[in-house]
């Protein structure tokens, strides 16, 4: 299956401008209600519903807004394409580009599939800046089909990963570590070599053992202990130790075509919150169990 | 066959003592060479003509001891979960008014008692990282609280049938070869009656000479004190129907084992019931209770079992018995140098390889040594003269495992949570202590086992 075989002309909006992001989607909500028997109404008041759970901005200029309803017949991408750039509130970048997705109720595998497609079409050489410049929907729709990209079969890692990851070096020191946990309100930090290889993560619980003496840790209950105060190891030694010494070593790893549903059983069943997902060993995305329900149950 | 049994049995002793440098654990070791047993010696020898290999293992495995030994680590990791144990080492500290040196000889009565009725891997992972947070919050160096420690652990556990899994393995095999000879027991009470006295003694000598040594060398502020003072044992009691409920069942377990030769019920039995009214009456994950289980423990006695088992059918273990007994000589003149010998022999062995190891090889041997003395009665009982050489086994295995760190489990046990909490017990470190402490105990014992022998089997 190809892409372009899931976007049909009459979806898709070029050369559009707006005031707001919100003004842009709402376009793209008219488009298709008037190529649908759908009412403006109920798509709007869902999507305002999803928006409430958090931004749909998976990049700085794109938006990827979408719905998941019982009432959707079929599956629906809508591409907006906005060049002179639509203002979103908390982001100083303009957005330019907008794929509504409407997604039925049952067909969230298919969603993950072609967005993984369109991601992969945005991450050619210019490729956003080459959708954003076409003039009509036809020299859009001739755009995608001229690359060529498949929409997989199934819904591997490479299409739930986040490319977004932070990550630290060996040789970064424990306080290093401990400001970019707090920095990027993340609970796992993936660590590489200098050439880019997975060798492990840092997780806040590791770095908090480094302050709790492992005794402490072998008792059953702590609550007689009231004045002890933990954590000075911890003060002292996160400039002199290394994030590889407190290094994890046993983060499940996946390869980009690892089918979803391998990737959610060893995240469920060996009860990790985290995976990462390496190509030969290199580090390309990470997989968190909240990914599964943003991507997936919560569409 | 007989090289080849012998090879099989030299080499798992071998695998078993080198478990740290060969990166094979013992049980692992244990189990290839009771498999390799079972499919050569065994076979050949018809030690389970009629049986299927499955059954062979039930045959040459002693399941009394396997079941007390399960049995009790259900029970004690249920209580454990009330914190009960924790409250007693929190108690001592605050008893102990945070002044160093009466907190160490609480700790160490304690760990003793606690060692007596429950294993002592148990008592002493219980017992450890109270003691080193105790050390911490004293600003104290952990060390000379741990290794004594781990030697009153050693040292409580020798006192009863359950406290030490050499006395276990004593008690169940002497109880089988003394069935017939009247006026001889080896079980709970007898256990109390023979070993408690030596243990309160030597744990006297042990703690009055430690006082005396680390006089002096441990000074604390006020502050820190104080801070001893703080701890709230109370609250170290996470669920106290449990903790009421879990010492019934344990007392009620302890007065089957006091009863059991009474009953006819084999400590196994009593264990294992004991065992299951836990688990019904806290109303445990059972799930969970099982997997706390120490199986690679219980898989490493099978195992073993069944390797001495092939040692003794190829003849090799009554060989070393009767070449025993013609070194030490004639038997009516030797029957105070026979159970010493014993003794001495199972203290510096056991120390250096083992307790639980050594214990197994040495029973049979033991055994032979007893024919060899003193011949089999009219009804094919070991006489009774033979009875101070087994309590010299269980003394001398139990004493003898302070001798090493290799010497007995607890003592590896503390060695790798001091390691985990960088204070490193090394051999020449631990050997300081153990060995003035086996060989003293040892020394004791011997003074005892004569009496014994001039009390119950005057010649």
């Amino acid at each position: 299956m190809k892409l372009s075989n899931f976007i049909s002309n009459q979806f898709v909006l070029t050369g559009a401008s707006a005031k707001t992001l919100e003004g842009g989607k709402n376009q793209l909500v008219e488009l298709f209600a008037k190529h649908t028997e759908y009412n403006t109404t109920d798509i709007i008041d869902a999507m305002t519903a999803r928006e409430n759970l958090g931004s749909t901005i998976i990049a700085p200029g794109i938006a990827f807004p979408h719905i998941r309803e019982s009432f959707l017949k079929d599956f629906y991408v809508i591409i907006g394409c906005f060049p002179e750039g639509l203002p979103a509130k908390d982001h100083t970048e303009p957005v330019k580009l907008v794929v509504f997705y409407l997604v039925p109720e049952g067909k969230s595998n298919l969603y993950l599939r072609v967005m993984a497609a369109i991601t992969r079409l945005l991450s050619k050489p210019d490729g956003i800046e080459k959708l954003i410049q076409q003039k009509s929907s036809n020299s859009l729709i001739d755009y995608i089909k001229k690359n060529d990209i498949p929409v997989g079969e199934i819904v591997t890692a490479r299409d739930i990963m986040n490319t977004n990851y932070t990550f630290l070096e060996s040789k970064a020191t424990l306080r290093e570590a401990a400001d970019m946990f707090v920095s990027t309100n993340t609970a796992d930090i993936c660590v590489t070599d200098d050439s880019g290889n997975f060798l492990g993560t840092v997780t806040t619980g590791r770095l908090l053992k480094v302050g709790i003496p492992d005794y402490l840790l072998m008792m059953d209950n702590l609550s007689f202990l009231k004045t002890f105060e933990p954590f000075q190891d911890l003060l002292k030694k996160e400039q002199s130790m290394n994030v590889i010494d407190i290094l994890k070593t046993d983060t499940p790893a996946f390869q980009p075509d690892t089918p979803m549903i391998q990737v959610a059983g060893k995240l469920v069943d060996g009860h990790n919150e985290f995976g990462v997902v390496l190509d030969g060993k290199k580090l390309i995305g990470t997989i968190t169990k909240l990914d599964f329900i943003h991507k997936v149950v919560r569409v | 066959m007989i090289i080849l049994g012998t090879a099989i049995f030299i080499l798992t002793y071998l695998a078993i003592a080198f478990e740290k440098k060969i990166k094979v654990d013992k049980t692992a070791s244990a189990l290839a060479g009771s498999v390799l047993m079972l499919l050569t010696v065994l076979k050949e020898h018809g030690q389970n003509t009629g049986h299927s290999q499955f059954s062979a293992w039930n045959q040459h495995a002693d399941f009394d001891v396997i079941f007390l030994l399960a049995g009790m680590m259900v029970i004690v990791n249920a209580l454990r979960e009330s914190g009960v144990f924790q409250y007693v080492a929190i108690k001592c500290a605050k008893l102990g008014r945070g002044r160093p040196l009466p907190i160490l000889a609480l700790l160490l009565v304690a760990t003793a008692v606690l060692s007596a009725f429950l294993d002592n891997v148990t008592t002493v992972l219980l017992m450890a990282p109270v003691t080193l947070l105790v050390a911490a919050e004293l600003k104290l160096n952990p060390i000379p609280f741990l290794i004594p420690e781990i030697l009153a652990s050693n040292l409580g556990g020798t006192a009863t049938l359950i406290g030490d899994p050499p006395n276990i393995l004593v008690g169940s095999t002497a109880s089988k070869i003394f069935a017939y000879t009247p006026n001889v027991n080896f079980d709970f009470v007898s256990f109390m009656k023979v070993m408690s006295p030596i243990v309160v003694i030597v744990m006297i000598a042990f703690v009055s000479v430690i006082m005396l040594v680390l006089r002096g060398n441990m000074n604390v502020t006020a502050e820190e004190r104080a801070r001893i003072m703080e701890l709230d044992e109370i609250a170290a009691i996470s669920d106290k129907t449990r903790m009421w409920v879990g010492l019934i069942i344990m007392l009620i377990t302890l007065s089957g084992f006091m009863l059991h030769s009474l009953i006819h019920v084999e400590p196994g039995v009593i264990a294992m019931g004991g065992a299951a009214l836990m688990l019904i009456a806290t109303r445990a994950d059972v799930e969970e209770s099982l997997a706390k289980v120490e199986w690679n423990t219980l898989f490493f006695f099978i195992g073993l079992f069944v390797v001495v088992k092939g040692a003794s059918a190829i003849g090799i273990l009554s060989f070393l018995g009767s070449k025993l007994a013609e070194m030490i000589g004639n038997p009516t003149a030797i029957a105070y140098i026979a159970p010493i010998v014993v003794l001495w022999i199972s203290g510096i062995l056991a120390g250096l390889m083992n307790n639980v190891s050594f214990t197994l090889a040495a029973l049979p041997i033991i055994e032979s040594l007893a024919e060899n003395f003193y011949g089999l009665g009219s009804t094919g009982a070991i006489p009774i003269q033979a009875e101070s050489m087994y309590w010299a086994l269980a003394m001398g295995a139990c004493f003898g495992g302070n001798l090493t760190p290799v010497g007995a489990a607890a003592n590896l046990v503390v060695i790798n949570i001091a390691e985990r909490n960088n204070k490193e017990i090394s051999w020449g470190k631990y050997l300081k202590w153990g060995l003035p402490t086996a060989f003293g105990s040892l020394l004791l014992a011997t003074g005892y086992i004569c009496l014994f022998v001039y009390f119950h089997h005057p010649y």
